[in-house]
């Protein structure tokens, strides 16, 4: 349990570092879709991590299945149309207005 | 100092381009503030809260948050209606006891002889499940149930130190914790207090008739009569857990010994608490299944709601359990009943009908005041079980079926998983489809439809050994 939440607070800190430049360019409805993917990413884990201490093994693969389809398809939403659309138009703004030309 | 403005300056332009280099004191205290984050979040997700049980403390929050209280006991609230109208009931006409059906199914004889002489031909033909191993188990386990010397009533109990300082005297409120806090302690799960109603004693039990009334000044059975002092107006209703990880292998004999360990213990436990309630002074009566219901006694305090498969559906264990009583004249605090849109879920739900071997749960949507067999109870309106059909279904089977409790969508293992689905079946009824077809697309609670020797073996040589209690594990 400790280890878990160690691993879960770490992934979460490296996360917000690594895109937090990007993170701070991102509409506010990118924003909260990349609360809720984290979230459904939390709930994920801890459902299968539940699922399989309590027995339920197929509990446990469904949920990942399910849950982290979910997780998966909103985070290449997020990525495609939010991050690295966002990038484009950082790059695009900073490029000198020779090379634009 | 000019250095350390120049990158502090190189960070700033390097984040503008959206790149990032992270020094390694900043490292640190962002993996510290997360981890604090992170811990706060998982905890709250992931760690229930210690099981305490009786909902006047919580269970857990999920349980807490999912218990509305009541003034009506909830047999009387829809979808059941007036339970005023049952009358008093004999154990004589239940299928356990019946001479109809064991004259016309039985060939005249108790129905445990050819319950028995099944089970031996299944032993004898290897059948996983009726081992040797497997019927050793599921018989040694029940070694205290019904023991007539746990069972004592009291009769004519005197205590020297009751004698020389008097009884123990406090406000009903203190004494019902002090018995609470002593049946916790001696192994219950759960604990409930109400008024005893005359009605849900028994008019027969066995061979004897039981006769409540102020002319008895104690508790006492004679040849032919159990004599119940009408002093004797409270019950403390007692549920007592039972392990899932054991009663999936159900309808075999391996499979039925969690429940009759749960026989065993509701004769000791029940046996312990009448035993302290004596020995501060007053009258007690233990009781497992015997002497009056306690399915409508248990609701009275606050323990459950009626399911569709005619069992008690606790908000914690669900229908996992064993329920036991004690009859006392000590002053007692009750409980309220409570509802936790357990009986609204099983309109939909249905998974213990569908699932019934013997198909004796009633998959009407909606209760009524049918009755499927001679030993149901009339004037009732609820889902009928038949329990001739049952009965047969468990002499055919040579050992006992519990499919109904174990797969009921409530029984199981505390995780803030189930505790969600509790919470919101107890607020809305809009999801309580979803949730049944999703506890089954899961596979929870599912029993095993086919298995082998060597998965029972898988259970006799699991490396461990000290088993975790199926019921408080911890997530």
């Amino acid at each position: 349990m400790a280890l878990f939440t160690w691993v879960l607070g770490f992934v979460t800190g490296v996360l917000v570092f690594k895109f937090m430049p990007v993170l701070k360019k991102l509409e506010w409805y990118y924003l909260i879709l990349a609360v809720i993917w984290y979230l459904l990413g939390v709930f994920t884990i801890a459902f299968a991590r539940t699922s399989f201490i309590e027995g339920e093994a197929t509990a446990g693969w469904m949920g990942t299945a399910i849950f982290g389809g979910f997780f998966v398809i909103l985070g290449a939403l997020i990525y495609f149309f939010g991050i690295r659309e966002t990038q484009h138009k950082t790059d695009a703004g900073s490029r000198p207005a020779q090379e634009v030309n | 100092m000019s250095e350390k403005t120049d990158a502090i300056k190189k960070d700033t332009e390097e984040n503008k381009k959206g790149k990032i280099k992270l020094s390694r004191r900043n490292f640190f205290k962002a993996a510290g503030a997360t981890t604090a984050i992170g811990a706060i979040a998982g905890t709250s997700l992931v760690c229930p809260s210690p099981a305490l049980a009786a909902y006047d403390q919580p269970a857990s929050a999920g349980i807490n948050m999912s218990v509305k209280y009541l003034d009506t006991p909830p047999y009387d609230l829809p979808p059941y209606a007036d339970g005023s109208k049952l009358k008093r009931y004999s154990a004589t006409r239940n299928a356990f006891q019946n001479k109809d059906l064991h004259n016309q199914h039985f060939g005249g004889q108790y129905w445990v002889y050819p319950y028995l002489e099944r089970r031996k031909e299944k032993c004898a033909q290897g059948v996983p499940g009726f081992s040797i191993r497997d019927l050793a188990f599921g018989s040694a386990v029940e070694k205290s149930s019904g023991n007539k010397l746990l069972m004592d009533w009291g009769t004519g109990y005197q205590n020297m130190f009751v004698e020389a300082a008097g009884k123990w005297e406090d406000t009903p409120e203190n004494n019902s914790r002090t018995v609470k806090k002593f049946a916790y302690f001696a192994g219950a799960g759960a604990t409930g207090i109400c008024e005893m109603k005359e009605k849900w004693f028994y008019t027969h039990d066995q061979d004897k008739e039981i006769i409540v009334s102020d002319e008895f000044t104690e508790p006492e059975i004679t040849e032919n009569e159990a004599h119940i002092p009408k002093s004797m107006k409270y019950a403390i209703a007692m549920v007592i857990p039972i392990d899932g990880s054991v009663s999936r292998f159900t309808p075999t004999r391996f499979g039925s010994a969690p429940d009759n360990l749960g026989y065993s213990q509701m004769s000791e436990l029940t046996s312990k608490v009448a035993e302290f309630i004596r020995q501060l002074g007053y009258k007690a009566i233990p009781m497992g299944n015997e002497w009056a219901l306690s399915i409508p006694i248990a609701i009275d305090a606050g323990l459950g709601e009626l399911g569709r498969h005619g069992l008690l559906i606790n908000p914690e264990f669900g229908s996992n359990i064993k329920i036991c009583k004690v009859i006392t004249d000590m002053p007692l605090a009750v409980d309220k009943p409570i509802s936790f849109g357990a009986a609204e879920f099983c309109r939909t739900c249905k998974k213990c009908a569908e699932a019934c071997p013997s198909k004796s749960i009633s998959m009407e949507t909606d209760p009524s005041y049918d009755t499927a067999c001679p030993s149901n109870n009339e004037g009732a309106k609820r889902w009928t079980i038949n329990s001739w059909t049952c009965l047969q279904f468990w002499v055919e089977n040579g050992g006992g079926c519990y499919i109904c409790q174990r797969n009921c969508t409530y029984s199981k293992q505390q995780t803030w998983i189930h505790d969600l689905v509790k919470v919101t079946a107890s607020k809305t009824n809009m999801f309580n489809s979803i949730f049944a077809k999703m506890d089954d697309a899961f596979g929870y609670g599912r029993t095993w439809e086919s298995f082998s020797k060597k998965d029972i073996d898988a259970w006799w040589n699991d490396e461990n050994i000290r088993m975790l209690n199926w019921t408080k594990n911890k997530f």
